[in-house]
């Protein structure tokens, strides 16, 4: 084999390997965009939760009155679904949505699970659960879904 | 003759390295518009469900009677005091499939959202392959859109879903790159 030859063949070596990085990077660009269109539609799903949360009332005893210490507002024990609130339409306040969950297949990309928590929040820090009733409650929505790089998380502060 | 068998197989493969060269060239021009149309339809999704949704939330607001006019599957009228100037503005949202613009060079039969105050000139709203409403009452049925020719059954929505698909405007091998949106909108003021 001559001296040409050996550096045709070299040529050969650096080519593929300029490919092999063109594809590898084209690839993680396609992912990105997919990943993208996920996230948009992951978002666009929890905040529809989030809007059809915000149409109950703030808690059981707010429903049909209004209450003036949070003491007398639902304990962080019993929140969730309360009798008879067996399906989300018969939901009327904001945390019979707590551990909720259902999976929302309208989009075009994949199906999503969405899934619900409801606490009471410190009233000045609504980073920390409180254990007691407050006059705050965080709900967050979780999303995942198959083209998620991660699981998608929005959280609504609601005060009374 | 060592000499040219020499020549010859560089050549020959030099041959070889040209073609992979105007090939991966070829792709990568592809496979780059493929990923900018992309972008820019995600892009246009972005910045238009941002009016849409504005204007969806706003249903109702500062008004005393009925509140939407018109509930059709690709068109809507609805009633809110969308400036805050204590008037009553009427909104419509109407999605007309585009005849195909060869000239133009778009192969891709999008249609346009349009949207229309108090009667005024249609402004393009959004570029959409597909805009689709439904309407649900208060315990989330579907309520169809026969029963919403009547205006007491159009008192009953209280959530609306839009879905509404984008695509690129050209067709990057052969394909169309899309991207779809949806949202439930609970407006405050049909609660």
């Amino acid at each position: 084999m001559g001296s040409q030859q050996l550096l045709a063949i070299g040529s050969i070596f650096l080519i593929t390997m300029l490919a092999i990085n063109f594809f590898t990077s084209n690839t993680n660009q396609l992912e990105v965009s997919v990943s993208n269109e996920a996230l948009i539609s992951a978002t666009g799903i929890a905040q529809g939760m989030i809007d059809n949360i915000l149409t109950r009332a703030f808690d059981e005893k707010t429903v049909s009155g209004s209450v003036s210490s949070a003491s007398s507002l639902t304990p962080s024990g019993n929140l969730g679904p309360d009798a008879g609130e067996n399906n989300v339409y018969k939901f009327d306040d904001i945390d019979d949505f707590k551990n909720y969950s259902a999976v929302d297949s309208s989009t075009r990309l994949s199906s999503y699970n969405i899934s619900v928590d409801v606490k009471y929040v410190v009233n000045l820090n609504p980073e920390n659960t409180s254990f007691s009733p407050t006059f705050v409650k965080r709900i967050d929505v979780s999303i995942s879904g198959q083209y998620l790089t991660d699981t998608l998380t929005l959280s609504h502060i609601v005060t009374y | 003759m060592w000499s040219i068998l020499d020549t010859l197989g560089a050549s020959l493969i030099g041959g070889m390295v040209l073609l992979l060269i105007i090939s991966i060239n070829l792709q990568m021009n592809s496979l780059s518009t493929e990923i900018v149309e992309n972008n820019i339809v995600q892009s246009n999704l972005t910045s238009s469900t941002e009016d849409i949704k504005y204007d969806f939330y706003k249903i109702g607001y500062k008004v005393t009677g009925s509140k939407i006019g018109t509930a059709d599957s690709n068109r809507i009228e609805f009633y809110s005091d969308i400036n805050n100037d204590d008037v009553v503005d009427t909104l419509v949202y109407n999605f007309v499939k585009a005849a195909i613009d060869e000239d133009q060079g778009v192969i891709n039969p999008n249609g346009i959202l349009y949207k229309s105050q108090n009667g005024g000139a249609n402004q393009l709203a959004s570029i959409a392959t597909s805009f689709n409403l439904s309407y649900y009452d208060s315990v989330g049925q579907f309520l169809s859109y026969q029963s919403l020719a009547s205006q007491v059954n159009r008192n009953k929505i209280r959530t609306i879903k839009i879905d509404m698909l984008l695509s690129s405007n050209y067709a990057v091998n052969n394909s169309l790159q899309k991207v779809d949106w949806s949202s439930t909108i609970n407006p405050k003021n049909l609660r």
